[in-house]
């Protein structure tokens, strides 16, 4: 129980002018801000600003499996873990993830895994963790856009990006990308993924109420809205490629250097004459 | 399969050598922080926020609130808690599931100098003694673990804290312990007194050296956690891992983890943060 901060929000979410709430119109996405390569200990990463979401993913594997009889022996297996931090939501979530996190994830899953060659690493676990840190709506497109490009960053082999945006339907009005407000108050919600190696949809939901020709310009509106998104994605691989390019450059190991050797080689000699190292 | 321990076995003679000669793997002194870089406000729905990068050690840590009883024993104080997950995406040998032991103890070093040095003026978040009061949950998310999670969460923690926007209530009826927000928010510089800065140092045979990056933590006997006040008394002491320490040792530390504790908290200025100055 907390206390009740005065809703502020006007009853209409589309205002007199046709513009939402936060001054978008019906077709335009937030604002969107990504980048690749933000965690150091994990084998990818990328970090994602949409709106008012700010999620991590983090690619770890292909690695052994645990338990043991998860493992496939013919192919590479896919855990994805979808988690909210207790902080992120309004009303403070429970720390454990719930059934909502663990359908989420499953559903970011199926989503990804079709366009990764995980036939490459049998008996072997590729596992992303996704931790929303702020959460604004959508979380699970932003999800799955980010986390794509965290398995980019870490190697794996796939055949090609996927992308993830919902539609919605506020005051009898079609939009795209719904923000936290308008995720609360509208009368739908379809969130929709794409693998752009062949265009085929991947992730699917859709809760609310919707005619079929609403449903059908939906999914232009979704079209129209992935493709700004993909661009994006792409944009965000190429700049850290090209950090990676300059890093490599100016490359000089972190670690110092054993200042010369003959010094360490004396050290370990008066070592030995105080009776050897006692590290050993 | 553990990663600590191929490292144990190939590094630990290596990092040593360089340690009895002042040398950091890392090119610090022995008695060097890592830059430390702070950022406020990053959560919109969290009353307050801290994003804490210490090398690269990342720790972002919430604070949110609920009313509810207060325990027993304090019928007229706020309740506080900390919280610290240690994601399996930070590092990967963290695993998933409830914190583990590891998570626990930290979690309750970040509290302990909270809570000795009384920082947070409980009686301040009390509404009706005995039924209603504050609690505050201060929950710590490694994101990166580089190393030293005990002072960069304890920063983190602090810096969401005094960046924090908790609305104040007003009671409508007493009885049926109803209220309602007054529209304002706790000043934090009244909320909060002292803010303890906690010092990590890592020991390596006899070497004992501040701030240790994930290499060291990885290969090192033990540690010990100093905390110090703003009036700086000691308000948390931990030694952790298996090494010993002399009482002399012991001593001296205390003495060079003021001074480091005082240089971090005149660097930091955790003040500045302060969101809103009303009230």
């Amino acid at each position: 129980m907390s206390l009740l901060i005065k809703d502020e929000s006007p009853e209409k979410l589309i205002g007199e002018d046709g513009k939402r709430l936060d001054g978008r119109d019906l077709n335009e996405l937030r604002s969107i801000k990504m980048e690749v390569g933000v965690i150091p200990n994990a084998d990818g990463s990328a970090y994602i600003e949409w709106g008012g979401n700010k999620i991590y993913a983090a690619v770890y594997g292909p690695r052994e499996v645990h338990p043991r009889h998860d493992a496939r022996p013919d192919r590479g297996i896919l855990r994805t873990f979808y988690r909210m931090t207790t902080y992120s939501v309004s009303e403070r979530k429970r720390p454990a993830p719930g059934r909502r996190e663990k359908e989420i994830s499953l559903v970011i899953k199926n989503a990804i895994e079709p366009v990764l060659f995980l036939e490459l690493y049998p008996d072997s676990a590729v596992e992303v963790y996704i931790e929303v840190i702020s959460a604004d709506g959508g979380t699970r497109c932003a999800c799955t856009t980010v986390a794509i490009l965290a398995l980019v960053d870490a190697g794996i082999p796939m055949r090609g990006l996927i992308t993830a945006v919902a539609a919605g339907k506020v005051d009898g009005k079609l939009i795209i990308d719904c923000s936290g407000d308008e995720d609360k108050s509208g009368e739908a919600d379809l969130p929709c993924a794409i693998t752009w190696y062949n265009n085929q949809i991947s992730l699917l939901q859709f809760d609310g109420i919707m005619d079929l020709e609403e449903f059908d310009r939906s999914l232009d509106l979704i079209m129209e809205a992935l493709e700004k998104i993909h661009k994006l994605q792409e944009e965000a691989l190429k700049k850290r490629y090209i950090d990676v390019r300059n890093n490599l450059k100016n490359y000089k190991p972190e670690v110092v250097p054993t200042s010369n050797i003959e010094e360490k080689i004396d050290l370990n000699n008066q070592k030995n004459q105080n009776g050897g190292d006692q590290t050993e | 399969m553990s990663l600590s321990k191929i490292l144990v076995s190939t590094e630990r003679k290596y990092i040593l050598n360089n340690l009895k000669r002042d040398k950091r793997i890392d090119g610090r002194d022995l008695y060097q922080y890592r830059d430390i870089k702070i950022d406020n406000n990053i959560v919109k729905a969290a009353e307050g926020s801290a994003e804490v990068h210490l090398g690269k050690t990342c720790v972002i840590t919430g604070v949110k609130y609920e009313l509810g009883p207060p325990f027993p024993d304090m019928p007229d104080k706020g309740v506080y808690t900390v919280m610290a997950e240690l994601i399996p995406m930070s590092w990967g040998a963290f695993e998933g599931g409830p914190p583990d032991e590891r998570a626990i103890e930290l979690a309750r070093l970040i509290d302990r100098p909270i809570r000795s040095a009384k920082t947070i003026q409980n009686d301040m978040l009390c509404l009706i003694p005995n039924k209603l009061v504050y609690i505050i949950f201060i929950d710590v998310y490694s994101i990166n673990y580089s190393g030293n999670l005990i002072d960069s969460g304890a920063i983190s923690a602090l810096t969401a804290l005094v960046s924090s926007k908790i609305p104040t209530a007003k009671i409508v009826d007493k009885e049926k312990a109803e209220f309602e927000w007054d529209g304002g928010y706790f000043n934090t510089k009244k909320l909060l007194k002292n803010l303890p800065i906690s010092v990590t140092f890592g020991k390596i045979d006899d070497v004992v050296f501040v701030d240790p990056n994930l290499t060291e933590e990885l290969v090192m006997d033990g540690r010990i956690t100093y905390a110090f006040d703003d009036d700086g008394n000691l308000v948390s002491l931990q030694k952790g891992g298996l090494a010993t320490f002399s009482i002399d040792e012991i001593k001296s530390l205390a003495r060079k983890a003021k001074e480091l504790g005082d240089k971090l908290r005149k660097d930091l200025d955790l003040w500045q943060y302060q969101n809103l100055k009303n009230k």
